[in-house]
């Protein structure tokens, strides 16, 4: 009995750290659209706002939105610090009852903010335990350099992020020019370059206008 | 010098504005966007009267031109239409359309950026969107961003996507939309429909009292926020946002919202009870020190039946008012335009305490102004009861209430806060069909069911075509 419980717990264990993790599934990279593709009629473009662009980048990140940004360690980003930049509300105190409607010439620097500090903080973790990671995972590295940029695991996490931050395939165009950025950093004198490419490319998804409009 | 005051007091005379400019207008065109259930503002033909936007100089250069002016309400009324007709061929704001079009379109005259836009659908196809038609996939992300504030997954996407027919699509559409309006995102504290109430409650952190209160806690506008939640959620009526005599309880993890009699932070008696408008906090910060609280009035005017009188809207001049009771100067002509109908809508609160007594304090108080204001003016105490909304005379708050929540204006403005929240702005020319549409629904065929008139939103091509 002692023995075969010994021996489950050791199967485990040996597979917690020695098997390496599966890349997420190769993306069914659609073709990019020409100059001509169908206009809106409409033109209804919202931006989210401070609450579901939080909720999206959390859910999207698998971060809890608490921890998606914060300044000085503590204050919320979107729902405290920079509520208001955000297109929020702010009716207790100074009585901003309503949205002003419009971007502020501080809201794209502010989803710049909120994109990077959930960027790192998912590369950080995904990096710190890669058997756990969940966007990055299976990315072979060499020392702080991925071991292989144009392997099929660079696509597949290109992938992976843009189904679960953009609800879709990524385009031929954008898989190519991530991988390009991979092998620029790789020969650039940056220090860590993996973790740079990460953080590259997730905040180019998490920021980009299709990502924080609908 | 005084020959000059008095061409300058004529001048002002005939430029002032004219209440019965709307009603006219809307007889002339009685099927023009700004007539459907609602008249044009004064804004219509003035920046702020008596100055005239360049659709109301037209009209002005082309009535009765010679007359002396000002001419007569009944004169005015009579000659309206030909200088209506008169200018109908002009393009006042040059944007290339015409006067006629652009009141038969709904846009404004005087505005060259509000013109008629003929939408077309243009380019190759769109792999991502049917941007000609209503895209249920579109409408999904959308409805799950918009109620429960978060987009769906990848996989369900997917999953909408592969749903066996577009009715299948609408019915889980239909079942995501009551899912979501159910969670903290729709109707928690500070949810969705908090921010739908913040301008009409207006709250104030520092007079906050009971929960998170503030320096000088006064009264507790949760109360008001509850009651709002309360009768725009489940199967509820609407107008009792204006007309309830009971109050609504908040309890918190999560939130839930239920109907009770009384609440210790609420003083009015059951009879004098008009929902959101004799709030403690209503009373408290609307009515304050105020004899004749015009301020509580338009508030309630702009917050539930959409009309600004600040912004000339709603005006229905009621003979022989502004009585100027209390002796503030609001007869003189600057100021009757506005007053004549302002005055008449706020004696109905001639009874209802602010805070300018603790002992009657946020109360019905019966002959209120004959006890604490009687010598602020020697005809004050002769402010009646009775009042007039929307022409109609009314006996009290209560029937105020009832025929503020009966009208097409409280139909318009609650589906107009909706369309915002969801469309992302308030209804454009273009999409006034369909808000015409919308809004008569929620009065006649939903009761005034805000969960019915949400769902009928979603399914607008302003609301679901990309």
């Amino acid at each position: 009995m002692f023995r075969n419980a010994l021996m489950t717990l050791s199967v485990v264990t040996a597979g917690c750290f020695c098997a390496p993790p599966a890349p997420p599934p190769p993306p069914q990279v659609m073709e990019s659209p020409d100059a001509g593709v169908g206009a809106s009629a409409r033109g209804n473009l919202r931006f989210k706002g401070p609450e579901r662009l939080v909720n999206d980048v959390a859910a999207a990140l698998e971060l809890r939105a608490d921890q998606v940004c914060t300044e000085l360690g503590q204050y919320q980003c979107a729902g405290q610090v920079h509520n208001v930049a955000l297109g929020g509300v702010d009716p207790y105190g100074p009585g901003l009852y309503e949205p002003s409607g419009i971007t502020a010439v501080t809201t794209p620097l502010v989803v710049d903010r909120i994109a990077l500090s959930a960027c790192a903080r998912r590369v950080d973790a995904d990096l710190a335990t890669p058997q756990t990671a969940v966007v990055f995972r299976g990315v072979p590295l060499n020392g702080k350099k991925l071991a292989n940029a144009d392997g099929a695991e660079l696509p597949a996490v290109i992938g992976e992020l843009t189904r679960r931050v953009l609800l879709r395939e990524p385009y031929d165009r954008e898989v190519s020019r991530y991988v390009q950025l991979a092998k620029e950093l790789d020969a650039s004198t940056e220090a860590e370059p993996a973790r740079a490419w990460m953080q590259a490319v997730c905040f180019a998804v998490v920021s980009s206008t299709e990502s924080v409009f609908y | 010098m005084r020959r000059l005051l008095v061409v300058s007091l004529l001048a002002a005379g005939a430029a002032q504005a004219k209440p019965p400019a709307g009603s006219v207008f809307c007889a002339k065109y009685p099927t023009s966007p700004e007539c459907v259930g609602k008249q044009p503002s004064c804004a219509y033909c003035h920046v702020a009267p008596p100055q005239r936007n360049g659709f109301g100089a037209a009209i002005e250069a082309n009535l009765a031109p010679g007359a002396p002016r000002p001419l007569s309400d009944g004169d005015f009324s009579m000659l309206l239409p030909g200088a209506l007709t008169a200018v109908e061929g002009l393009d006042t704001d040059g944007d290339g359309a015409t006067n006629l079009v652009e009141l038969q379109r709904g846009t404004l005259p005087s505005d060259a950026s509000s013109k008629p836009l003929d939408r077309a659908c243009q380019g190759d196809e769109n792999p991502q969107f049917s941007v000609c038609r209503y895209d249920l996939k579109y409408a999904y992300k959308k409805v799950l961003l918009d109620f429960c504030g978060a987009s769906p997954t990848f996989a369900q996407l997917k999953a909408f996507a592969a749903r066996p027919s577009d009715d299948d699509r609408k019915a889980f559409l239909d079942a995501e939309i009551d899912r979501c309006t159910a969670t903290e995102f729709w109707q928690g504290k500070n949810g969705q429909l908090w921010k739908v109430a913040h301008p009409k409650i207006r709250p104030v952190g520092s007079l906050k009292e009971g929960e998170d209160p503030g320096a000088i806690p006064l009264a507790d506008y949760y109360d008001d926020y509850a009651l709002f939640a309360w009768t725009q959620t489940g199967d509820r009526d609407a107008r009792e946002i204006l007309t309830a005599d009971y109050f609504v309880r908040r309890q918190t993890n999560p939130t839930r919202y239920s109907k009770v009699t009384n609440l210790a932070s609420q003083r009015v008696d059951a009879a004098h009870r008009a929902g959101n408008m004799t709030t403690a906090w209503s009373l408290t910060y609307f009515v304050m020190f105020t004899a004749l609280p015009r301020n509580a009035a338009s508030q309630m005017y702009r917050a539930y039946l959409g009309l600004d009188i600040a912004k000339q809207e709603g005006l229905y001049s009621v003979p022989n008012e502004p009585q100027d009771y209390d002796a503030k100067g609001v007869a003189a002509k600057e100021c009757a335009a506005c007053h004549a109908t302002l005055d008449p809508l706020s004696y109905p609160w001639r009874n209802y305490n602010g805070i300018s007594s603790e002992m009657f304090a946020t109360r019905y108080v019966p002959n209120r102004i004959e006890l604490g204001f009687r010598n602020e003016a020697p005809r004050i105490t002769q402010i009646p009861e009775r009042g007039v909304i929307f022409n109609q005379p009314v006996d009290d708050l209560r029937g105020w209430a009832r025929v503020a929540a009966d009208s097409d204006a409280f139909a318009i403005s609650t589906t107009t806060d909706y369309w915002k929240l969801l469309v992302g702005h308030a209804p454009k020319p273009d999409e006034n069909a369909e808000f015409v549409a919308t809004w008569k629904r929620f009065k006649n065929d939903h009761q005034y069911r805000v969960q019915k008139l949400l769902h009928d939103i979603v399914k607008t091509e302003a609301y679901g075509v990309p």
